[in-house]
């Protein structure tokens, strides 16, 4: 309880700040730094060379003297404390409370960087989240415990998307949370995000961390470790299935870049530290089942694309690790405007099907997608001959195109819908095309929905 | 007399008549369709406007709904912080009654003397205990912060406060 502080301060340079006459401090210890004027900020040691330490302070070094300023250093990294305490409450990217509330206490804590998982301990995912949003639950269903990034550009309502699958999403009445790390938000854009989430904090269910445009670079670093941390608590102690909705994760890199430079490392690829891949490994592997535990992590993480590049180094390396993606496409001038052809949920199959959602999900999937992509390619055919040369098969799957725009695709941002209103408007959409097209669907699934005449 | 024209004249009443029949026809066939099209747009129009103020009205009772749960939550929150910060105020005035413990200060005074090693000088803080300093280090074991730091790490306990 008794803090040794340390109270020179031989040099200050934007955010770093080197203390001289440390021992046993070690490389990305926690440090709180107390100012003259009673001000406390924080940071974090990047380097430690005999008895100095190089820290940077996470609110900036503006302000602080050498000779007045006392940093005291916490013995280990960053730690959280976890429990049901963060349900229901909203606080900024480094865990303070925003709503008013007291600070966030917790049973016990863990380290925020998070433990390594022992790989033989995890369960591969299974079951699915439904998110209420009609395209996703039918075409790249999300599975409890996997990874599915959304790629998006700017300009494109992916934080609104987000937001409704953060405000919906549920695991079918078993126990369910969302944590939503926001990063790099405006102010505007993270008030909308908690009007759309405000039902679902009031019900106890939703953690929200929000990191704004104008907070400390480092606190965004710190943002999804803390809310990583705080999921793998509520989902793996507390057996709750936990979705963490990570946007936007461009925002997240720029962060790193910024923080990589001013450590002095050696860029790489666009002036992104080289260890981007593992950085965001070391983040997106944190999902997952454990054996033994009924909970599961899953995660979603927004990213936008610059310039709607997807060769960009982050969705690069994004796309390498997650188990698919959700993309949003600038040409869809619907809302959500989801490209259902280039999205993928790699896992679906163990999150679809008899005893989790309809037998003839993956199915009716695969038909949904095969009739959209022949619709594409007759679309692109009617260009150069017109619609009328078209064969009656092809302009049928152009209808069907537009039955899925206008029946299936095009929901509201505050619209939820059942897996059973998905499914009756899924099999509006397919019956669009006579029933002999219809060859990857089983006869009893077809006999049972197929509505003749569309 | 026969009238020669008498047939041509009643074959072109009939045609005539057929031709006002055809286009009585077509007109109320058209007029039939014109209305039944109006109707069913009416209806459209109709189960639009409904739905759309029942939208509307979804909308609204939800914005009311956030409005209400944003507020109860916010009094919620300022009276557990309240409870804390009591709390807090508490601890300091207990810890406050310890001033003149000559065995705390003697403690205090060894565990400061051991964090700072030789060269130290102690110095009294004015709300009780001690501030322990040497060259480049500093030791804060006055009372204040002292009580402080156990309520921030009594953790758990603290939200008992409120769980009860």
């Amino acid at each position: 309880m008794i803090e040794l502080e340390y109270t020179s301060l031989s040099e200050l340079r934007g955010p770093l700040a080197v203390v001289s006459g440390v021992s046993k401090v070690g490389w990305d210890e926690f440090a709180t730094i107390r100012l003259s004027s009673g001000e406390t900020r924080h940071g974090l040691v990047l380097e430690v060379d005999r008895d100095l330490a190089l820290v940077q302070v996470l609110e900036g070094t503006s302000g602080m003297a050498g000779d007045r300023t006392r940093v005291a250093f916490a013995g280990s990294p960053l730690r959280v404390p976890v429990g049901p305490g963060w349900l229901g409450r909203v606080c900024d990217g480094r865990g303070r409370p925003l709503d008013g509330g007291p600070a966030v206490f917790g049973a016990s804590t863990a380290p925020a960087a998070g433990f390594p998982l022992n790989p033989t301990w995890r369960v591969p995912p299974a079951e699915p989240v439904l998110t209420g949003v009609s395209a996703i639950d039918l075409l790249t269903t999300l599975v409890r415990g996997q990874k599915i990034a959304l790629f998006s550009a700017a300009g494109l309502p992916h934080l609104e998307l987000a937001a409704q699958i953060a405000a919906q999403s549920h695991a079918g009445g078993e126990p369910f949370s969302v944590v939503f790390a926001a990063m790099g938000l405006t102010h505007a854009d993270a008030a909308s995000v908690r009007d759309a989430l405000e039902l679902r904090s009031a019900a106890g269910e939703l953690v929200l961390l929000l990191n704004l445009a104008d907070d400390p670079v480092i606190e965004r670093v710190l943002t999804p470790r803390i809310a990583l941390t705080v999921a793998e608590h509520l989902a793996f102690e507390m057996g709750r299935h936990v979705l963490v909705v990570m946007a936007d994760m461009t925002s997240y890199c720029e962060a790193l870049r910024e923080v990589s430079a001013a450590r002095g490392e050696i860029p790489a690829r666009r002036a992104y530290p080289g260890y981007l891949y593992s950085d965001l490994a070391s983040l997106y592997e944190r999902c997952g089942r454990v054996r033994g535990r009924p909970g599961s992590l899953t995660l979603l993480p927004v990213l936008t694309m610059p310039a709607g590049d997807i060769t960009h180094p982050v969705p690069d390396l994004t796309g390498y690790i997650t188990e698919g993606q959700i993309v949003l496409s600038p040409q869809a001038d619907l809302y959500p405007p989801i490209d259902a052809l280039s999205s993928l949920s790699r896992l679906m199959r163990r999150g679809v099907g008899e005893g989790r959602t309809r037998p003839e999900h993956m199915d009716l999937a695969a038909q949904t997608l095969a009739a959209l992509a022949r619709a594409r390619q007759a679309g692109e055919l009617a260009e150069i001959v017109g619609a009328g040369a078209l064969s009656a098969t092809d302009r049928g799957h152009l209808d069907l195109a537009r039955a899925f725009a206008t029946h299936l695709l095009t929901q509201r941002a505050d619209e939820e819908r059942t897996l059973e209103e998905t499914f009756d408007r899924a099999w509006r959409v397919v019956s669009v095309l006579p029933r002999r097209e219809l060859a990857m669907l089983g006869e009893d699934a077809l006999d049972a929905c197929y509505r003749e005449g569309g | 007399m026969n009238d020669p024209i008498a047939a041509l004249r009643a074959q072109l009443l009939r045609t005539a008549g057929q031709e006002a029949e055809q286009v009585r026809s077509q007109a109320e066939n058209e007029a039939a369709g014109r209305v039944a099209a109006a109707r069913r747009q009416a209806g459209e129009l109709l189960a639009a406007a409904r739905a759309e103020g029942l939208a509307q009205a979804a909308a609204d009772d939800k914005a009311e709904r956030i409005k209400v749960q944003r507020e109860a939550r916010r009094l919620i929150l300022a009276a557990r912080r309240e409870a804390l910060e009591e709390l807090r105020s508490h601890a300091a005035a207990a810890v406050s009654r310890l001033r003149d413990d000559q065995r705390l200060l003697r403690r205090l005074r060894d565990l400061v003397g051991d964090r700072l090693g030789a060269g130290h000088t102690l110095t009294a803080h004015p709300g009780g205990g001690i501030v322990g300093q040497a060259p480049g280090r500093r030791v804060d074991a006055s009372l204040p912060t002292l009580a402080a730091r156990a309520v921030d790490e009594m953790a758990a306990e603290v939200e008992q406060l409120w769980r009860e």
